[in-house]
């Protein structure tokens, strides 16, 4: 510790010594140079006429002499430098800038140099004057005319039949001070390339009209044949000002496509539906939601029987129509409305919305499973064999003992109040079952009676029942069933067997004999009421 | 997907570690190559490591910072972060804040590794089909490196784009190269070759990708590409090739490729757009089941991006990283007339600058007064969010899309944020582009929309509503549209950073003022707006493209970019 003392305090003191060895250190007095002197300025946001602009006016002097002058303002793009001389500089200049959307802060930077190196650099606030118009009486029309339209108000038609679609065309348009024309046009082409076009030029001449005009048109654009068109309303004021609006006007391009099997009407009221409380479930009944993959473009996996009855029909509908109300209970449409379509008679694709001329079969000759794609653009149906295989079927939880070689021979119907895994129940063999169809396979058919409302599901024959396997049921809870257009419905899928509480599968109300048929590879379970 | 995820953290973090630049040729590994090919189990991880450069998209891509913030989209409130080099100009050869060429170059590497590594698979893989266990096991295995091979391809394709689109001209990698010399001889491809070299991977692999992971194998590969990444990726690459940057001739064919390869997902019918756009952003690892999301990057349970954005005033904690700039506010227009803010006619109030706008301006950004978890936002001066806070948002608005509000910070909470790379609104938007360049704004030329129609099916969105665009436009106010468009939609979403580049307009947007907006509350409760410049920004001529990192230009062959 003692030693530590001793040689800090020989350092110190050698460096003590040294440093007063040394020169002096000196600091030179400042000799920052001059730099030029703002004397008065102003900058100011203008509103000029139609224009906006920014003007400057400053005095910039200098004890010897200017140098240069930068001047900017970032926001609206001004950067300008300028080479100066002499003891005085007058800037005094104006720019044209855009008009400001919202209330801005502007600052105009000014960098001025001077002969000797000095550099002023300043930030002249913008004073915002740009609220009343330096013109006195300066009045400018800046509103374009307002189109209100009443009508079109539905913009996309069905238009299947082979007949033009008439729309009205109703709109006020309005304008602050004088509308000089008005423009109508309606444009378009349908999908075989045929060009459609209206148009319609009209100048005011009564000065009320300058200010309001009810424009109204009647017409008609082609229909028969899928098309897409446009319209449009332009009108232009005194000063230049626009205002156009229009929209998009559709024919036969569909949203929903449905593929009806219903032998007859009464297949179609006679419908089966899952009825479990309010929440109508469709889709066990003779319509089959087709899904959507493409611009008008439809395709549904369907098991075609290539049987004498077969009254295949294809039903469309589009925006909010829908082929039943809230339920199947309310049905909206008709085998032979003017939004069902079938093949065409003799064509091999042709769909033809004449159903005197239609034969409502599949353009096929063999019973078997097919994809069929319908065109709606085109109108055409396209069916396609498809590979009849199930990943399901090794699933033992889902299909215990089955295979394609070894199917059930019957699918029992168990109804009755809570059934939970193989007890509470009972299996009447051969009384109430789906029995596998000799002519199909992986469909099963069969017929049972409904007293009241009753809950129904299906197993495997109880052979083959494990607990909590076999059983065919809806997937999800019914909340939650949707179609492919989003709508409640389901297909019964097997799904096993709820520990939990009722093995509930679908519901059917009434005093009613219902014939069913099953398909093991789509899920599709197709009820109506027995004729 | 958790355990595809913890794959890919596997083989990042031990199997394939990084190396420091694509010239390296040899990969730091905890198995040596030789040890690597010898099984499923190594192959097929190696395969997944490949994915692992993902993690680079998106939220954190410059040193905590969204690119959003070396845009005019934002700005970024920590000023020491290094993405402010881009905004000040002060960005060069060697200090790049999003300087990607060894990540991605490094991800090329991984990719090639695996596709030779992997070349005879079919005999390396366990085969044993006497026992039918053992046969099915070795089916399943064949499929998945068949895919893993085809997807490799694809995020080879995937980081060559990242790579020309930021690069121009930049190497084709299609091999592993491990002498020194061949590497120190390889030159620049042109960006064209590059493209094209893009787009003929994809063609091959398209019909070799699945469909979906969804539903496959328990669910536990989801976020794995499918045909659709592939196809999107072709589109968005033949979309840059015919942009003025790079078409300078403007070749029209180039543009008609460009609207056929997007029009192709189009037409497949297999996406449509989310009905929900704020949820869009906030689907976690199941946004690959959206029928919006074409490629999405799966990640993790995380709450850094709400640490970071969450507004500052939040006892939870959070500050304003990415703070949106008026510059982009300005640009939603008004919901009734469909009209930017500054059109007479807007129906736009200065002093309620955020009523009436397009429903997406407060889906993305928190603007003040809004509501957000349980109480009003306080940008104003003074205010709990106020600008004048530390930390707090720089601009009086705070980053919305992507954040978990439900998140509680004091509880750590935390959530899945997915990235999503590609979605059909921005095939819609692609093909909308190109279609009016190449052939004007309502011209169908047998495709089953045209440039207005799509754009009108973005605005149309359910829950977004906006006016559909007036028929009548010509093409160059089409234009405008669509950029503005795909400005609005597309927000933070890594597009508007290149876009002003490929459609060659940076030097006009990126050398513009970020401005904010500062709020003074008046005693009145109501709210006083002036629109403040933050800070200038520059952008020079050469700045279009990167600047190739100075220590791969002194290595051998590789030129500079011009400018650098």
């Amino acid at each position: 510790m003692v030693m530590q003392r001793i040689l800090f305090i020989l350092v110190t003191a050698f460096a003590l010594s040294w440093s007063a060895c040394t020169d002096k250190i000196v600091f030179l007095a400042d000799e920052a140079p001059e730099i030029p002197v703002l004397e008065r300025y102003s900058a100011k946001y203008l509103w000029i006429g139609p224009e906006y602009k920014l003007a400057i006016d400053a005095v910039i002097t200098d004890k010897d002499a200017l140098k240069s002058l930068q001047l900017s303002v970032s926001e609206w793009n001004i950067e300008e430098s300028l080479s100066l001389s002499g003891k005085e500089y007058l800037l005094r200049d104006t720019f044209l800038v855009t008009k400001d959307a919202n209330r801005t802060k502007h600052e105009v930077e000014l960098v001025v140099s001077n002969e000797a190196q000095g550099i002023l650099r300043v930030k002249i606030p913008v004073t915002d004057l740009s609220a009343t118009n330096q013109i006195e009486g300066y009045s400018p029309d800046l509103l374009p005319p307002v189109i209100t339209v009443n009508a079109p108000k539905v913009n996309r038609f069905y238009g299947l039949i082979d007949a033009p679609v008439p729309l009205t065309v109703d709109a006020l348009i309005t304008e602050d001070v004088e509308m000089t024309d008005i423009y109508f046009k309606v444009w378009g082409e349908n999908i075989k390339g045929d060009y459609f076009e209206v148009e319609d030029t009209w100048s005011p001449s009564i000065e009320e009209e300058k200010q309001a005009y009810h424009y109204a048109k009647e017409l008609e654009i082609p229909g028969g044949t899928a098309g897409e068109y446009q319209y449009m309303i332009r009108a232009t004021d005194k000063a230049g000002n626009q205002a156009v609006t229009g929209g998009n006007l559709t024919v036969g391009m569909m949203d929903r496509l449905y593929l009806s099997d219903a032998k007859n009407e009464s297949e179609v009221t006679g419908q089966g539906f899952d009825a479990y409380a309010s929440a109508d479930a469709w889709g066990l009944g003779t319509l089959l939601p087709m899904q959507r993959i493409g611009n008008n473009l439809f395709q549904l996996n369907y098991y075609y029987r290539d049987e004498s009855d077969e009254n295949i029909r294809f039903i469309a509908f589009m925006g909010s129509d829908r082929p039943f109300n809230s339920s199947p209970r309310g049905i909206k449409y008709s085998l032979d409305g003017d939004n069902v379509l079938a093949l065409a008679s003799g064509s091999s694709e042709e769909l033809t919305t004449n159903l005197q001329a239609a034969e409502f079969k599949l353009p096929v000759s063999q019973k078997g499973y097919y994809t069929i794609t319908v065109d709606m653009s085109a109108r055409t149906v396209k069916a396609v064999p498809m590979v009849v295989v199930n990943p399901d079927f090794t699933n033992s939880s889902l299909f215990p003992g089955f295979s394609a070689a070894n199917p059930y021979p019957y699918l029992a119907i168990i109804s009755g109040g809570n059934v939970v895994g193989t007890s509470g129940w009972s299996e009447i063999e051969n009384n109430t079952s789906l029995h596998k169809e000799a002519e199909h396979d992986f469909i099963y058919s069969g017929d049972f009676r409904t007293t009241g409302g009753v809950n129904i599901n299906f197993t495997v024959p109880k052979a083959s029942l494990l607990p909590n396997s076999g059983w065919f049921r809806l997937p999800a809870g019914r909340a939650n069933m949707k179609d492919t257009y989003g709508d409640l419905i389901s297909a019964i899928k097997p799904v096993g067997a709820s520990n939990q509480g009722a093995n509930y599968g679908i519901t059917l109300t009434g005093n009613t004999d219902w014939h069913a048929s099953y398909d093991l590879i789509t899920y599709r379970l197709r009820i109506v009421k027995k004729q | 997907m958790k355990i595809f995820i913890y794959s890919i953290f596997f083989v990042s973090l031990s199997l394939l570690a990084g190396c420091s630049d694509f010239m390296d040729t040899a990969i730091e590994t905890k198995y040596q190559e030789e040890d690597v090919f010898v099984n499923y189990s190594r192959m097929s991880e190696a395969g997944y490591g490949v994915y692992a450069t993902l993690f680079h998209f998106g939220f954190n891509r410059v040193n905590s910072a969204m690119l959003a913030s070396a845009s005019d989209e934002a700005d970024h409130a920590d000023v020491n972060s290094s993405v402010q080099h881009f905004n000040t100009g002060t960005w060069t050869s060697s200090l790049n804040p999003d300087d990607s060429w060894s990540t991605f170059y490094t991800a090329i590497r991984r990719a090639n590794l695996f596709l030779e590594g992997s070349a005879d698979y079919k005999k390396i893989l366990f085969r044993d089909t006497t026992i039918a266990a053992n046969a099915e096991n070795y089916r399943y295995q064949v499929r998945d490196i068949e895919w893993l091979r085809a997807e490799s391809r694809f995020l080879r394709a995937l980081y060559h784009f990242e790579l020309a689109k930021r690069y121009g001209d930049i190497p084709i990698m299609k091999q592993v190269i491990n002498d020194e010399e061949t590497l120190r001889g390889i030159t620049r491809d042109d960006f064209d070759d590059c493209i094209d070299f893009i787009v003929m991977e994809c063609n091959e692999i398209i019909p070799l990708l699945r469909e979906t992971w969804i539903d496959f194998d328990g669910n536990k590969w989801r976020g794995r590409a499918t045909k659709a990444a592939a196809q999107a990726l072709k589109a968005e690459a033949l979309l840059y090739a015919a942009s003025p940057l790079h078409n300078p001739s403007n070749d029209l064919q180039r543009w008609s490729r460009a609207a056929q390869a997007a029009h192709d997902i189009i037409a497949s019918g297999k996406f449509s757009l989310h009905n929900n756009y704020r949820g869009l952003f906030n689907l976690g690892n199941g946004s690959d089941g959206n029928p919006e999301v074409l490629f999405a990057v799966q990640r993790w349970n995380e709450n850094s991006l709400e640490r970071y954005n969450f507004p500052i005033g939040y006892d939870q904690g959070g500050q304003g990283a990415t703070s949106p700039s008026q510059n982009l506010v300005d640009a939603y227009e008004m919901r009734s007339t469909g009209k930017s803010i500054n059109q007479p006619g807007s129906g736009y109030d200065p002093q309620k600058p955020y009523e009436g706008r397009d429903p997406r301006l407060t889906m993305s950004i928190i603007v003040n007064n809004s509501m957000f978890k349980g109480r009003p936002v306080e940008s104003w001066i003074g205010g709990l969010d106020g600008t004048d806070k530390l930390r707090a948002s720089t601009t009086g608005y705070y980053l919305k899309k992507y954040i978990n509000e439900n998140l509680n910070l004091a509880q750590n909470q935390s959530s899945v944020h997915s990235w999503i790379i590609f979605r059909y609104a921005e095939v819609l938007l692609n093909f909308a582009e190109a279609m009016n360049e190449a052939y004007g704004p309502e011209e169908k030329r047998g495709m089953s929309m045209n440039a207005k129609s799509a754009v009108d099916a973005v605005r149309q969105r359910a829950g977004v509503n906006m006016p559909i665009l007036p028929p009548g436009l010509t093409q160059i106010e089409m234009r405008e549209r669509i950029r503005n468009e795909r400005r609005v939609e597309l927000a933070f979403e890594e597009h508007r950073f290149f876009d002003v580049r490929r459609w060659k307009i940076a030097e006009l947007t990126e050398n513009l003022p970020l401005m904010g907006m500062q709020i003074t509350k008046r005693e009145d409760d109501t709210f006083d707006y002036l629109v403040v410049k933050k800070e200038d920004r520059v952008f020079k001529a050469h700045m279009y493209f990167y600047p190739i990192p100075e220590a791969e230009t002194l290595k051998g062959s590789i030129t500079q970019n011009p400018g650098w």
